[in-house]
């Protein structure tokens, strides 16, 4: 009954703004607002770069051309979107059942302490027995981080926007500490930074001997699809989706190897892709997947539904933590291969604008990190240009963003004043 | 007529459509000056919503509104206020953490700089004590009872200059001391001039405070009455209305073993007050037990309890002779308990999932919609397809998403959820309310099949007709009390109505 209410803003020459509340969503809407949102974003951009000094257009070229423009560049654009991926999936699978972690960045934090736990204490392991450990520790670091403000959301009802935000400093102190304490280098000169990791506890990058294991897999992958295709799926929609996305993933594979073997990208994209196919899966397919898709639309039908939202927060917070652990292990791991003081440019702040920005969708979560990526990697691109110019960038892009989502839920209207 | 000048509200012709229903249907209202006029009816008769539009909160699709005589125009609440009226909500608009005085002049315009907080709390120190509306100027809301921030609410409007008081069933959240010193305060405020209007489907208040009494029924006007010349027999009468739409053809009743007992039960509401006192019932398989009773009542929390959404704090609750009492939702539905809540869409479905994700929103751990732990699409589609076409469900497809269907497929959807679990007991919660003539039909007839079918039937409901049609026992709740339970072949409107006031069936008078 509330709808013929709407907002009123303030009232303009005889004329008043309306906002009110559309009553059904056209489907295509959530998707064109985020993408106008952009555009509005980078329109807004070309302010700081013109008080800087820089022709916005130039400029914005530049970024790209160092984003996307080669090889190498999308290899490191890539590099800086493995982090913002792992910590974007497990943002974005709590904020799907409205628990807002904001913690990623401590749990990034905390799962890179967990591997390299891990790592510094069985050194010499080979890196097929270890690097699965050190992603056990990694998750798990994180998990426990995140089961933290869970719990205290679940038994005492503190907000866990407090709380995760808060851990984040710990955690970062206390990597802070290993680096100058215990963990210091002891040939570093007094550098911050850790030892560096044995050769089995780095993720090894993408190079030309993954061909074989690739094609393998995609076989084996092929022939489970083709005996589930024929066992189960009647409808022929279905078949048809399932043959193109093993179409899309074989010629990604095996294009991506070629076209990334011999640069910097590593085992922590695949780590990636992996954890966002398992997270769709689960989302979409499973129980679980289920009881958190109708927590986060309406936790008092999930409670009359019997479902228990004390022990799913937990869970939740725990596997968002996680996920954000697997950032941190793979960001030690594949890319510095030692723990320096604070070596995360914010990723898991960044989480949150990738995981808006998807919607919530784990593969959409994966392509908006290549685009944040790009956009880390492109502020370096113009010479003179501060380094905090890539950062007001994603601050305009998230509140461009966030104010684009009234146009979502609402309609304006505008009336000829009464 | 009489003068329209003797008015402080005239109300002609007013007609409020919302989509698919009609809230208010060219209502005439006229409020003398100085009068307490109370506005009675059952929920949804359309009550709050022309005092919305009093407000300025809704605009009318049609009608005319005259203040103090003259013809008023109001689109806003603040229109509302320049003309003198104050509109107190069920829920109240207050800033938790600050002061009384500074939530009493939040959104004045005076003053417009130096904001002197001495002189407001002496004002309004003044004004509390004119109409002994006790309250500390300086206190914070959150550190107040329900009952001392209602009268901030109170203070508010008459620091605006309210000479028009409404209230939005104001004695709902209070206690029946605080509600007695209520009264205190309307009475002298009307001896100071001011008018009251005031919303509830109270009988036994009206009766004891108004002047005059509006009853409006699904959206029109029932009648306008002195207070003096009425009883709370013929208000009944008037809020429920008697004429029966239509009588469902129903057999006669074969009760089995008992499958839900109930004994000295008590539980709290969500204000922490008492709100069911040693309710015991009993009801049986093949058997429709009703709950009548004025809404707020306990009838919400007694379905609460039973199903594990509330916890009990006294007595027992047994299911087919197991007890269930402050076990889990789950282990209450594992028992073969099924619910129909009363808001449907708050908590009774997920509107933003389709409707195949709602029909499982009971069964989706188990085989064949579960496998281990994952969900067969196959099963969800089939198990959906066969229910909406078994419960006539119309809907465009099962992946359309629920908050497109209408309400009374959306009562259905729950329905086919709940029936197809094949309940021992079923409890459901104005399981008509809203629905036009056609869903309403649909919703009894299920309900009685599944009572043939040998479910027991928990069936609370506001409207009479629907209790008499409907059950075997009626059972009338009234301030969380089993005022007396009744074979409905017996069953007489009027005495049903008077238990439902709160009179006990043998005796005569008031409370």
């Amino acid at each position: 009954m509330e709808s013929s209410r709407g907002r009123a803003l303030p009232r303009l020459r005889g004329f008043s703004i309306r906002l009110e509340p559309r009553l059904d969503v056209p489907r295509w809407l959530p998707y064109a607002v985020p993408v106008a949102s952009l555009i509005v974003a980078l329109i807004l951009g070309m302010i700081p770069m013109m008080m800087q000094g820089i022709n916005p257009l130039t400029g914005y070229r530049d970024m790209f051309l160092l984003a996307f423009g080669s090889a190498y560049g999308i290899s490191e654009t890539i590099m800086k979107a493995i982090p913002l991926m792992l910590t974007g999936l497990g943002v974005a699978l709590a904020f799907r059942m409205l628990v807002w972690n904001i913690g990623a960045e401590g749990q990034l934090y905390m799962g890179a302490f967990g591997a390299c736990l891990v790592a510094y204490t069985w050194p010499d392991t080979p890196g097929w027995v270890l690097l699965p450990l050190m992603i056990v520790g990694g998750f798990i670091g994180g998990a426990l981080w995140g089961a933290i403000p869970g719990a205290l959301l679940a038994f005492l009802g503190v907000s866990e926007i407090i709380t995760s935000l808060m851990l984040n400093y710990i955690a970062i102190q206390w990597i802070s500490f290993l680096v100058i304490g215990p963990w210091q280098d002891p040939t570093s000169l007094g550098f911050p930074r850790t030892t560096r990791l044995s050769g089995g506890a780095t993720l090894p990058p993408i190079t030309e001997a993954w061909y074989l294991p690739t094609v393998v897999f995609l076989a084996i992958a092929g022939v489970v699809l083709l005996y589930w295709i024929v066992r189960r799926t009647s409808d022929s929609r279905e078949k048809i989706k399932l043959i193109v996305g093993y179409a899309v993933l074989a010629i990604l594979s095996v294009g991506s190897i070629w076209f990334l073997s011999g640069l910097r990208v590593h085992l922590g994209l695949v780590l990636s892709l992996a954890a966002a196919a398992v997270l769709s899966v689960l989302l979409s397919r499973t129980r679980w997947g289920y009881e958190v898709r109708v927590i986060g639309e309406n936790a008092r039908a999930a409670r009359y539904a019997g479902m228990s939202l004390k022990r799913n927060i937990i869970l939740v917070m725990m596997i968002s933590g996680g996920l954000a652990g697997l950032a941190g292990m793979s960001e030690i791991a594949g890319n510095l291969h030692l723990i320096k003081r604070v070596f995360s440019p914010g990723y898991g702040y960044t989480a949150i604008i990738v995981a808006w920005l998807a919607r919530l969708n784990p593969w959409g979560v994966i392509l908006v990190s290549l685009l944040l990526g790009g956009l880390y990697r492109g502020s370096d691109a113009i010479p003179g240009a501060p380094k905090a110019l890539g950062m007001m960038l994603q601050a305009v892009i998230f509140f461009v963003l966030i104010g684009g989502e009234v146009l979502v839920r609402y309609r304006v209207r505008l009336d000829r004043g009464t | 007529m009489e003068d329209t000048s003797s008015f402080a509200i005239r109300m002609e012709g007013i007609t409020k459509r919302f989509p698919g229903v009609v809230a208010n249907n060219s209502i005439d209202f006229a409020v003398r000056q100085g009068e307490i006029h109370a506005l009675l009816g059952e929920n949804g008769a359309g009550k709050t919503t022309l005092m919305k539009i009093l407000a300025g909160l809704y605009q009318p699709d049609e009608g005319q509104i005259w203040i103090d005589g003259r013809a008023a125009s109001v689109h806003s609440p603040r229109d509302a206020i320049d003309l003198g009226i104050g509109m107190i909500h069920q829920h109240f608009m207050l800033v938790e953490s600050h002061t009384v005085a500074e939530n009493i002049i939040l959104g004045l315009d005076v003053p417009r700089f130096v904001l002197n907080l001495e002189k407001v709390e002496r004002e309004i120190a003044k004004l509390a004590d004119q109409y002994h509306l006790l309250v500390d100027p300086g206190a914070r809301i959150w550190q107040l009872s329900v009952g001392e921030q209602q009268r901030i609410e109170i203070l508010k409007a008459l620091y605006r200059g309210a000479r028009i008081l409404v209230m939005d069933e104001p004695t709902a959240v209070l206690t029946p001391q605080e509600a007695k010193q209520l009264f205190n305060t309307l009475r002298s405020m009307v001896a100071e001039g001011h008018t009251v209007v005031f919303i509830s489907h109270k009988l036994g208040e009206v009766m004891s405070v108004a002047d005059r009494i509006t009853v409006l029924r699904r959206g029109e006007v029932e009648a306008t009455v002195q207070a003096s010349e009425t009883s709370r027999q013929d208000l009944a009468r008037m809020m429920v209305g008697r004429e029966v739409l239509f009588r469902v053809g129903k057999r006669e009743s074969e009760p089995g073993d008992v499958v839900l007992e109930i004994d000295g039960l008590g539980a709290l509401n969500d204000k922490g007050l008492e709100a069911l006192r040693d309710v015991s019932l009993t009801v049986r398989h093949g058997e429709i037990l009703g709950v009548a009773g004025v809404a707020g009542n306990g009838q919400r929390e007694l379905a609460e309890a039973i199903v594990g959404l509330r916890p009990v704090t006294r007595g027992q609750i047994r299911v087919d002779g197991e007890g269930v009492t402050n076990r889990t939702p789950r282990e209450v539905m594992d028992r073969g308990v099924a619910y129909i809540p009363a808001d449907r869409i708050g908590s009774g479905l997920v509107v933003n999932l389709s409707v195949a994700e709602n029909l499982i929103l009971k069964c989706y751990r188990d085989p064949p919609i579960c496998n281990w732990f994952f969900l067969d699409g196959d099963a969800i589609s089939g198990h959906a397809q066969e229910l909406v076409r078994a419960y006539d469900v119309m809907t465009p497809g099962i992946e359309t998403r629920t908050r497109l269907l209408s309400g009374g497929n959306l009562q259905k959807l729950i329905l086919a959820r709940e029936i197809s679990s094949k309940p021992a007991l079923m409890v459901s919660v104005y399981p008509t309310r809203g629905l036009d003539v056609g869903a309403t039909e649909a919703v009894r007839r299920l309900l009685l099949e599944q009572r043939d079918a040998g479910g027991g039937i928990l069936l609370i409901s506001e409207d009479l007709d629907e209790l008499l049609s409907m059950s075997d026992r009626i059972a009338v709740l009234y301030e969380g009390r089993i005022m007396g339970i009744v074979e409905s072949q017996e069953a007489r409107v009027e005495a049903l109505g008077l238990m439902m006031a709160g009179t006990a069936p043998e005796e005569d008078g008031g409370e």
